[in-house]
């Protein structure tokens, strides 16, 4: 290897790394707001191991995602949104005390179904709208966002995981659908 | 056949767009593309001084670390010859005030200033301002004298001031600062009021 051509060999090699480092920058930046969001998460009623276990398991799902760009990121900054807005409604709940106690369960499980149909609706219509890795960009959303909503129906035991699961699943599916044959058609 | 200017802008658009996705692969055209054209460019705007390459890789490590803002709806070479422009324009800025500290410092020698031989009538109004400038400090204190001399010989770096430790010459810079000020004022009232 000639010297110019070692030269430019380590530009080259400095150059990826600063790509590199970007992107794990803007991964990072998702990193604090699943952080964040844990953070927020624990002033709820849940238990603070398991909220700590859902948190780690969503910071570590969003600085893949993100790190790795493209429709995986669009698609982890979409599944944030979502599973925030669907963990608003328990979190608050939660937080009020209104879930509290045996009596308060019908309710916990009432909001976390609702949260769920809310992130669902918000990941179908999104993801469907996607111009490159649609199926990409659902599926990231979609296990970012379920993650994420699962912070606010902790305190409301695994049924209320399962509800919001379900009912985001069964919000966002016909969603999904109608954006998509929407676009097709115009 | 070579590429069409607009072809190559239109092909690094695409690639450009690829690697701001997360596409790995897009990296090498990208690279490719990018390190010789910000390298005339930043060669060009500096006129090629030593420090040209220096300046032209941190550009291009701005532009693969900030990869992720690119905007496809923008000609990547546009973005790139921006960012590069802003990195010319920080180290222009440096680069003067390095000058302006090394003169504020006393750091210019004789040495280092361009020769000129002395006329008659040029070395007679230097004997004069020699006899100004010695009367105004004989009415400063003894430390503004001091640190005047020492900046007018260099002595920055000698003696007590060498010795004194890290964060002596940005010391040695604020008492200069202030006897220079000084020497403003004094020679102001003496000269100015005299007229």
């Amino acid at each position: 290897m000639t010297p110019t051509e070692h030269r430019l060999h380590a530009i080259e090699a400095r150059a990826r790394r600063a790509y590199e480092l970007g992107q794990l920058g803007v991964a990072l930046r998702l990193g604090l707001a699943a952080a964040a969001a844990t953070a927020f998460a624990m002033v709820g009623c849940g238990s603070p191991r398991g909220t700590l276990a859902i948190g780690g398991a969503l910071f570590a799902a969003v600085m893949v995602l993100g790190w790795l760009g493209g429709a995986s990121r669009r698609g982890a900054q979409l599944g944030l949104v979502a599973g925030l807005a669907a963990a608003a409604l328990p979190i608050a709940g939660g937080a009020s005390g209104l879930c509290l106690g045996a009596s308060g369960q019908p309710l916990a499980m009432a909001l976390c179904v609702a949260g769920g149909a809310i992130g669902g609706v918000l990941v179908g219509l999104r993801a469907a709208r996607a111009d490159a890795g649609r199926a990409v960009v659902l599926a990231s959303a979609g296990f970012v966002a379920l993650l994420a909503a699962s912070l606010g129906c902790l305190f409301a035991g695994l049924g209320g995981i399962a509800g919001m699961c379900a009912a985001m699943i069964v919000a966002g599916a016909p969603a999904v659908v109608v954006t998509a044959r929407k676009r097709g058609a115009s | 056949m070579s590429a069409a200017p607009d072809e190559i802008g239109t092909d690094l658009d695409r690639t450009m767009a690829r690697l701001a996705g997360g596409d790995r692969a897009a990296f090498r055209p990208v690279f490719d593309a990018a390190w010789p054209a910000i390298r005339r460019f930043v060669g060009r705007a500096l006129g090629d001084a030593p420090d040209a390459d220096d300046v032209a890789q941190q550009a291009l490590m701005k532009i693969f670390s900030r990869a992720s803002e690119y905007d496809p709806a923008r000609p990547a070479l546009a973005w790139m010859i921006a960012i590069a422009s802003y990195e010319v324009r920080t180290f222009a800025k440096k680069r003067a005030r390095r000058r302006e500290v090394a003169l504020e410092g006393g750091a210019v020698t004789s040495a280092s200033l361009p020769v000129i031989a002395p006329t008659a009538e040029s070395a007679a109004v230097e004997r004069d301002l020699e006899a100004a400038l010695a009367d105004v400090l004989e009415t400063m204190r003894p430390g503004d004298r001091d640190t005047l001399r020492a900046a007018l010989n260099g002595g920055r770096h000698d003696g007590a001031e060498a010795s004194a430790g890290p964060g002596a010459g940005a010391t040695f810079r604020k008492r200069l600062e202030r006897a220079l000020a000084r020497l403003g004022v004094a020679w102001r009232a003496r000269h100015h009021d005299a007229d």
